[in-house]
């Protein structure tokens, strides 16, 4: 099967200063890819390049078989959610679903109401006088409406409260389920990992690591920091399984767990337990500490 | 069935239309209308622009007011009216492209099937006929006060004018969206198409004042709506298709440069 996104060498520069460089990428029909970044990372730059709203400076990118460039009518089978969502005028959300509609080739007005109903919004209102998360639910209807085959989202779930955010993600699965594939950008591991088949992490500018989400899914590396009554020291924890970067000093103790948590509770068990912190798995942490020790093991192979 | 973003673009355009039609039908009509005084006290529109200095006269094309083809020059013809049409043209020529990019929903429009010559050929229909629209007001109103004022330009003339006027106006819209097509900014595209309207302005003055300077007149679109004095002379076609064709190069300008150049966040 033909790749629906392949990018490569993909760069782009914003005169002097890079927004992304060598990025080769493939998203398979049907796949839900997650792609995760911190601010700046790139991630609007890849998708700005992917619907040809910005030329590369290098590389070469196809999406849906076609150069954004001139591939226009491709454009009929993606769906676009931007990361910045913003609207103007005082047009109703209804006039502008019909103007996307349209532009589109036509879009039943039932499944327009369909999905307004689902996310709760009045499409008799006027854009302008809705909440930033009734805004987004605009954005996310005419990305969905259309039934595209691709979708391209950019943070979308920005902005939308933990319901809307369980709706969107149903929504993401009933597209997978559906056939359509789904491209999207995102600050939140958890959120990507709910839902996406492959996870790929950009960093200032290149794409580190590409991952399918199972494998990811086993290992989780958690920051634990651990309160005692009275001082401990620190050789009755580092030899434990799956702990590492162990620091102590006087009453707490700091260390990394990756993994079960199993050992490490067994040992505290032995003294007094004040407070126990553990923090959400860092993704970065996470990912690229997987990334580089499978690369390290291959490479030891 | 026209394009889906030409119906968009006008129905985003058409609260600001019904505001500069209001306002160039009233100043219009309240002109036209007050030939009525002059012509029935020849002595006061003999000496009605003697207050302004002959120089500025000369410059803004306004005789004395003896007779109706002086009068609605000076009144309506040769600054005032096209200054409105100029300024409406420009504000709807920036919220082609300069006005979403601007507030950052242009993307959400390129998103769909539209090629960015599509983006700007719709963009400049909507624009075109809401000027159309704005530039009739003024052909109307001078037939009707013309004819019933019995001011004596001969109909064809005041046609001549007002198509004049209305490809004026379409001159600088379309130059506002070809600004634009290189800088998406609004404030950069008014201020661009206000100067160069304001300066190809004087450079007809300068051309038709200044002994040894009549060639700039030429570089003026100016030139080829009021030079061949259209109120008295009637239609000349060689200087409409001029004023046809300015637009024509500055639309295929946009064309090439909006699909040249990226898209700002
Ligand atoms: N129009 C622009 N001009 C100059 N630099 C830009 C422009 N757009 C983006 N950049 C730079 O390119 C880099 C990548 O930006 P990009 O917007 O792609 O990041 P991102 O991963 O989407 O970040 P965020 O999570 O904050 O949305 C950043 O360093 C940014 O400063
Ligand atoms: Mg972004």
């Amino acid at each position: 099967m033909t790749a629906v996104i392949e990018a490569e060498g993909l760069t782009k520069y914003y005169g002097p200063r890079r927004g992304l460089e060598d990025v080769d990428l493939s998203v398979a029909p049907g796949e839900v890819f997650g792609y995760l970044g911190p601010n700046g990372a790139g991630k609007t730059t890849t998708i700005r390049l992917l619907l040809d709203f910005i030329r590369p400076t290098r590389g070469r990118v196809s999406v849906l078989g076609e150069n954004p460039r001139t591939g226009v009518a491709a454009r009929r089978r993606i769906g676009y959610l931007p990361g910045e969502l913003m609207f103007e005028g005082r047009e109703k959300v209804r006039d502008l679903l019909t103007f996307f509609a349209d532009a589109r080739g036509g879009v039943p007005a039932r499944r327009i109401q369909d999905l307004a109903e689902r996310f709760e919004l009045d499409l008799s209102r006027t854009i302008r006088s809705l909440s930033k998360g009734n805004k987004q639910k605009v954005g996310l209807v005419q990305a969905f409406m259309h039934e595209p085959e691709l979708l391209i989202l950019d943070e979308p779930t920005s902005g939308l409260d933990p319901l809307m955010q369980q709706e969107f993600l149903d929504m993401v699965r009933a597209a997978r389920i559906a056939g359509q594939t789904v491209f999207m950008s995102s600050h939140v591991l958890a959120e990507v990992q709910q839902a996406a088949d492959r996870v790929g992490i950009v960093r200032a500018g290149r794409l580190v690591a590409v991952e399918k989400v199972e494998s990811l899914g086993k290992r989780a590396v958690r920051r634990v920091e651990v309160h005692f009554a009275t001082p401990v020291v620190a050789a009755d924890f580092v030899d434990l399984r799956g702990v590492s970067d162990v620091h102590v000093e006087g009453t707490v103790l700091r260390c990394t767990v990756d993994g079960q948590l199993d050992a490490l509770v067994k040992a505290l068990a032995q003294h007094t337990v004040v407070d126990l912190i553990s923090a959400e798995p860092d993704l970065e942490e996470t990912f690229l500490g997987y990334y580089y020790d499978n690369e390290e093991s291959s490479r030891v192979a | 069935m026209l394009p889906s973003l030409v119906v968009k673009t006008l129905r985003d355009y058409r609260r600001a239309s019904i505001g500069w039609l209001l306002g160039i039908s009233a100043f219009v009509a309240i002109y036209a209308g007050s030939w009525a005084q002059f012509d029935a006290n020849p002595d006061a529109a003999a000496t009605a622009t003697d207050g302004i200095p002959q120089g500025v006269r000369d410059a803004l094309g306004v005789q004395d007011f003896s007779t109706g083809a002086n009068y609605l020059q000076g009144t309506i013809y040769s600054i005032f009216v096209p200054l409105l049409l100029i300024m409406a043209a420009a504000m709807f020529g920036a919220r082609a492209i300069a006005g979403p990019e601007d507030a950052r929903v242009l993307d959400l429009y390129l998103a769909n099937p539209i090629s960015r010559r599509q983006f700007v050929l719709q963009r400049f229909v909507a624009l075109t006929g809401v000027l159309v629209v704005l530039g009739l007001v003024p052909w109307l109103l001078v037939s009707l006060f013309n004819a019933s004022l019995d001011m004596g330009v001969p109909a064809a003339n005041v046609a001549a004018a007002s198509l004049g006027l209305l490809l004026i106006g379409v001159c600088f819209g379309t130059l506002a969206l070809a600004v634009s097509s290189v800088v998406g900014r609004r404030s950069v595209v008014l201020a661009t198409t206000g100067a160069i309207a304001a300066g190809t302005y004087v450079l007809r003055v300068v051309g038709d004042l200044v002994g040894g300077l009549g060639f700039l007149r030429w570089l003026s679109p100016f030139h080829y709506y009021l030079g061949g004095d259209p109120l008295r002379e009637g239609f000349d076609v060689a200087y409409l298709i001029v004023l046809m064709l300015i637009p024509a190069a500055m639309l295929a300008f946009a064309v090439i440069q909006f699909e040249r150049r990226d898209v700002s966040t």
